[in-house]
């Protein structure tokens, strides 16, 4: 039986309540219910969740916390708090793939931050689109495991993934049930979560113990989606991958999957899959998803141009030649600057510290020139007088550096903004580093 | 696979009337309210009931380089009194997203606006509203589309005022802008349509002129809260303001009692706990004027001079007497560095400010498409 997207569902609810004025958090959260499954797209706290093709069933609902963050966690403003979800995607009996969702509540004044997993180097694939002071788009690519020997450590984190997880890999345990269909932090498990391990213990489903993992971050000056997708290799033919006792020591680490062609592939099909979602994942930051079918999951050995099929700016682009807007020039001209544009980062470039060294650098050459000058006057003879200017050179443009850093660093007014240097994190599924 | 709630969102709009009218499905003639979409934008309209009298396309008309765009969607809506225009609404957007922003109007920056406000600009993002006089004549270039709005009037038989005071929205952030800008005609509010009875000094002038413009800015003030959210197309059936008026400015804003409300909501869901909820509130509660993104750059590059003079003097001291072994030149020396180096220090960083401030930081960009009244 096909279940109504929530969108269906949501916009039937406020036609029946007539002239309630429901809040958007309230409303939408009430159309969420654990065990239902969903297809096409969310909608949480006014935003727009991309899902891949087929049915996606909702496992866990709750909250999160803002476990990381390289600023004081005030600076984030009134945001209400962290919404969490987890939906389960099943193949053939297997679970196929788990997206986890985090979203803020509320709308903030003064921006989010990126994701420590877009700023790492130990991944397999870690793509910028852009980053500033107030929004951010990146998207990752990294294995994740959730070896059931790490259940009993990784539960102390009371991360809702992995406790859904383990409810689904121990399959006679009692599992404690909280509300139908309630919000409360910490206990999500409702009845039909525990009739979705019924049918998981009927038909033999297992969770493995490792996932790739295609991660999302979109954040603008109000709001962030972080979107997660956990995809099971073992339904993309890949062998059950032996249990470890830590990141690093999986097989589907990155300095292992290398010497693999048939895994490096599977990572290269990720990263054109992964690059066309994430169109889709910035549109639904700004609800600009408009009912078109959805993006398949990730497929295998399909060239880059794939991407063209799926890339909105320029089907848009299509649209106004189609329509006369654009001559035919026009839209060769735009449509060669949409392709060149997917390659860029559009983040700027410069960092604090190579603004400390060019401004270290200018304002030595002016004032060693002043100073030739002072110290003749002073002094009156060219040796001394070259003597000081040569130690003034080398020791005041090592002062004068680290002072500019250290303003660039730490100066108060959004010096550091410029950037962002911002991360923020929360408590997410598995362990991924 | 199409998602089994597009008819229920077809069905939606059916029953909600024109609510909410996509820009390809709008035809001259056509009656909109609450808001239109525009190009995957929500543009919100003032209560009541506006005509569309024109669509057309519209040009930058100066502006940075900002990529594939596709074109400026241009619009003119109408709200008649009677036989009397009574307002007009001009929007101009975007119809294919960027990726490297757009910029501010420098109507947010003209000395000689009526009132106007930054909420927020970056390098990639901004929000800010004014108010100015706007004056449709011949003399004016403006968009190719406001001929087809006069020619609608005459059809129409619609009177249109000499001037109108308008209240002006640039609303952007890395992919999308909007700019509406709503032309009120004074005449309506018993006030005079003259051109010259909407300058600053004759404004100043006259308290019931003063009192319309000050209405009109609280308006706007509320207002601007609903455009931002349209570029999020996170509008709904709530977010439809009055017209100015004397009682709509009277309202606190909207947008903050919105807020707290879905505060309250997650409160008392137990998905905050009450000290998190009060915490919140106080901050929610600040939100209430517009801020201007201002930077200070000559107080911090003065900030930076002193600190650094404070620390470097006492090295430039010590290096001067390890040359000279004399007190008395070490210090004249020390002396002329504190004043030279501290001028060369402050222009330099300066200079280096506006020049970041322009690449990245702050937004300096502008970008002007023609507007009604543009000379």
């Amino acid at each position: 039986m096909r279940f109504l997207s929530h969108i269906g569902a949501s916009v039937c609810g406020a036609l029946v309540a007539a002239g309630t004025m429901l809040g958007a958090v309230q409303a939408k959260a009430q159309d969420l219910k654990i065990g239902q499954a969903y297809s096409g797209m969310l909608d949480v706290a006014s935003k727009q969740i991309p899902l891949p093709a087929g049915e996606w069933r909702l496992a866990a609902l709750g909250t999160n916390s803002i476990a990381k963050a390289n600023v004081g966690k005030d600076e984030f403003g009134a945001f209400g708090t962290i919404l969490n979800l987890v939906l389960v995607r099943t193949e053939n009996n297997k679970i196929d793939a788990v997206a986890e969702v985090n979203v803020n509540a509320l709308p903030v004044n003064d921006g989010w931050g990126t994701s420590q997993d877009c700023e790492r180097d130990d991944l397999y694939a870690i793509f910028t689109r852009y980053k500033s002071g107030w929004d951010s788009s990146c998207f990752f690519i990294r294995h994740t495991i959730s070896s059931p020997e790490f259940m009993p450590m990784v539960e102390k984190t009371d991360n809702l993934f992995t406790r859904a997880a383990a409810a689904v890999s121990e399959l006679t345990k009692k599992i404690p049930v909280g509300p139908a269909a309630g919000l409360d932090a910490g206990k999500v498990f409702s009845a039909t979560w525990d009739s979705t391990l019924g049918q998981a213990k009927t038909q033999n489903m297992a969770v493995p113990s490792t996932w790739l993992t295609v991660g999302y971050r979109v954040a603008n000056r109000r709001d962030f989606v972080d979107l997660r997708f956990h995809f099971n290799p073992e339904t993309r033919g890949f062998p059950v991958a032996s249990k470890v006792t830590s990141w690093k020591d999986s097989p589907w680490h990155h300095t292992k999957v290398e010497a693999d062609p048939s895994k490096m592939a599977l990572i290269r099909d990720f990263s054109l899959w992964g690059a066309v979602f994430h169109d889709a994942v910035e549109r639904g930051v700004k609800n600009q998803l408009a009912g078109e079918a959805p993006i398949p999951m990730p497929w295998r050995n399909r060239p880059a141009s794939e991407r063209d099929k799926f890339d909105e700016r320029l089907a848009a682009l299509e649209s106004q030649r189609a329509k006369g807007k654009l001559s035919d020039a026009e839209y060769m001209a735009q449509r060669d600057r949409v392709i060149e544009d997917r390659e860029k980062d559009f983040s700027p470039k410069i960092d604090s510290t190579t603004v400390a060294l060019y401004k270290a650098l200018t304002y030595r050459v002016i004032v060693s020139t002043v100073n030739i000058g002072i110290d003749l006057y002073w002094i009156g003879e060219i040796f001394a007088a070259g003597q000081l200017i040569f130690l003034q050179v080398t020791i005041n443009s090592v002062k004068f550096y680290f002072h500019e850093l250290a303003w660039e660093k730490f100066g108060g007014y959004k010096a550091a903004r410029r950037d962002s240097p911002r991360e923020v994190d929360f408590v997410y599924g598995g362990i991924g580093a | 696979m199409a998602r089994s709630g597009v008819w229920l969102g077809v069905l939606a709009v059916a029953m909600l009337g024109a609510s909410t009218a996509a820009a390809q499905d709008l035809k001259v003639g056509q009656t909109v309210a609450g808001k239109l979409v525009l190009n995957a934008k929500q543009v919100p309209l003032p209560e009541g009931e506006w005509k569309v009298a024109a669509i057309g396309y519209n040009r930058i008309v100066t502006g940075a380089d900002v990529g594939a765009f596709g074109t400026i969607d241009n619009l003119f809506l109408v709200r008649s009194k009677g036989e009397t225009v009574e307002a007009i609404a001009e929007i101009n957007a975007n119809t294919v997203p960027t990726m490297d922003g757009w910029g501010t109007t420098k109507d947010c920056t003209a000395e000689d606006a009526l009132f106007k406000a930054v909420v927020f600009k970056s390098g990639w993002d901004g929000s800010c509203f004014f108010g100015k006089r706007t004056e449709p004549g011949p003399d004016r270039k403006g968009p190719l589309t406001w001929s087809k709005v006069t020619q609608y009037a005459t059809t129409n038989k619609l009177a249109m005022p000499a001037a109108f005071v308008t209240v002006g929205f640039r609303t952007s952030d890395r992919r999308d802008v909007v700019d509406v800008r709503f032309h009120f005609n004074p005449e309506t509010r018993n006030q005079p349509t003259a051109a010259d009875a909407w300058t600053k000094d004759a404004i100043e002038g006259n308290a019931a002129r003063k009192t319309y413009v000050q209405e009109l800015n609280l308006w706007a003030a509320n207002y601007g809260g609903y455009v931002e959210k349209g570029l999020r197309n996170q509008l709904n059936g709530k977010h439809v303001m009055p017209m100015p008026s004397a009682a709509s400015a009277a309202v606190p804003r909207p947008e903050l009692e919105e807020l707290l409300g879905k505060l309250d909501q997650l409160r008392a869901m137990k998905l905050i706990t009450d000290e998190q909820y009060q915490q919140q509130k106080a901050i929610i509660e600040k939100q209430l004027a517009p801020t201007t993104a201002e930077t200070g750059a000559l107080d911090r590059s003065i900030q930076k001079a002193i600190s650094f003079r404070v620390f470097g003097s006492s090295v430039d001291w010590v290096l001067a007497y390890v040359v000279t072994f004399s007190s008395a030149v070490s210090t004249g020396i020390t002396a002329s560095i504190i004043v030279l180096h501290t001028i060369v220090h402050v222009l330099l960083d300066m200079n280096w400010e506006k020049y970041w401030r322009g690449t990245i930081r702050d937004g300096t960009r502008v970008i002007e498409f023609a507007n009604l009244g543009a000379k």
